[in-house]
């Protein structure tokens, strides 16, 4: 049996950290945000005053103070954020892309049909998935099997009362809808304020 | 609705694409290294610009007993890293290895080690003032760039002597300059794959 060599350390450097939860109570809000969703096509979502936007800013207040913590830092830089309704109708996909000029961005997801068999015989596609892909360019190119750097990217299948957050630099695209619904969710960046929010930690302590 | 509840929820937090560098100190080094600087020291004597034209050297073919034991090393760290990685079936790799020699002032710009898998170093003689480190710069470029107070792209490493690091080939690092009297000797490798067609991918 194989074993470890003695005195081996794994240093693991610069991940991207990634929060998923699974939003208790979300039934009422997340209806009258679907609600809102209908006539508020713009990015000024959180500036709607309605119980559904303050329940999901309180939400989404938390989940930052909870990433600011888990990823830390001394104390939570200020911050705001900026949140559109994003709606696919069947057959819609987002490109990939990214949140220019936020520390994270996120999503909050409204409705998101688990059935999405209509159309497309490939079994290699991810329809109505969310893939989010590692933002070292490139390191995966000669990754061979179970290989660290072989998996380029992380995907899941949202659903309904889920807040996930990520770095804003890390690219991602959503998967053709290809359920009979449209999919629906709140996509938001938060944008750090002021110059103070800290200087550079290095790792090693210095 | 409890628009006025303050939200008691813990989140679930995964860590993605962790970028990988292994530590590891050799035991009982002391002999080794004597052995190791001394034969370093000698190709020095001989071959103009050693470190510099590194291409024409194969250091770990010798078979001198520090030389074998270090090879021994490298095999083992290189197996860690595998079965650490839950890689367990058969690869093959080769070693292309080459000394350094720096003295006062040298450094080795950022670079990387292209067409390669895995590279190391092991360190033979270290300069007693601390100088000589080496940095590991973040390759998700630019990320750090809306980040202030997150982790800085820099990660630097002081090693003692018998101190061996393993990283991925296309890492950039940066040697600092050696600001002593004394040399720094290392002995540095590249893993070379050799294909199979086992390594494809089964997901």
């Amino acid at each position: 049996m194989e074993t470890r060599p003695s005195a081996v350390e794994i240093i693991t450097l610069w991940s991207s950290l990634f929060l998923e939860a699974d939003l208790p109570d979300h039934g009422e809000p997340t209806r009258r945000l679907i609600d809102l969703a209908a006539t508020h096509r713009d990015d000024g979502v959180f500036s709607i005053d309605d119980p559904g936007v303050v329940w999901l800013k309180r939400q989404i207040a938390h989940g930052v103070g909870a990433y600011f913590s888990r990823s830390g830092r001394e104390s939570a830089p200020e911050w705001g954020a900026r949140g559109r309704f994003d709606v696919q109708e069947p057959g819609g996909y987002r490109p990939l892309a990214n949140e220019p000029g936020a520390f994270l961005a996120g999503m909050y997801v409204l409705q998101w049909s688990p059935e999405q068999g209509v159309g497309g015989g490939r079994d290699d596609a991810l329809p109505g998935c969310v893939s989010f892909y590692d933002p070292r360019v490139a390191m995966n190119m000669n990754a061979i099997k179970r290989d660290p750097y072989h998996r380029y990217h992380h995907s899941l299948l949202p659903r309904p009362g889920l807040l996930s957050m990520w770095p804003a630099h890390i690219s991602y695209f959503v998967h053709p809808n290809r359920s009979r619904e449209p999919t629906m969710a709140v996509r938001f960046g938060v944008q750090l304020h002021g110059p103070s929010s800290g200087n550079p930690r290095g790792p090693d302590g210095r | 609705m409890d628009g006025e509840g303050i939200p008691n929820w813990r989140p679930g937090f995964v860590e993605f694409w962790p970028t990988i560098l292994v530590r590891r100190r050799l035991e009982a080094c002391e002999g080794p290294n004597g052995e190791l600087i001394a034969i370093v020291e000698d190709m020095d004597r001989s071959r103009e610009q050693l470190t510099s034209r590194y291409q024409g050297v194969d250091f770990l073919a010798g078979d001198a007993p520090a030389v074998r034991w270090l090879r021994s090393g490298i095999e083992e760290s290189v197996a860690a890293y595998f079965l650490e990685a839950g890689m367990d079936y058969p690869i093959r790799w080769s070693i292309q290895s080459w000394p350094n020699i720096n003295r006062s002032g040298d450094y080795h710009p950022p670079h990387n080690h292209a067409w390669c898998y895995l590279s190391g170093t092991y360190y033979a003689k270290l300069p007693a003032d601390g100088s000589g480190a080496i940095s590991f710069y973040d390759p998700r470029s630019l990320a750090n760039m809306l980040d202030p107070g997150g982790d800085a792209p820099e990660y630097t490493l002081r090693p003692d002597p018998g101190t061996l690091l393993l990283w991925h080939s296309s890492l950039n690092h940066l040697v600092h300059p050696n600001a002593s009297d004394d040399t720094r000797i290392s002995i540095s490798f590249n893993i070379v794959l050799e294909w199979a067609n086992h390594y494809a991918s089964d997901d």
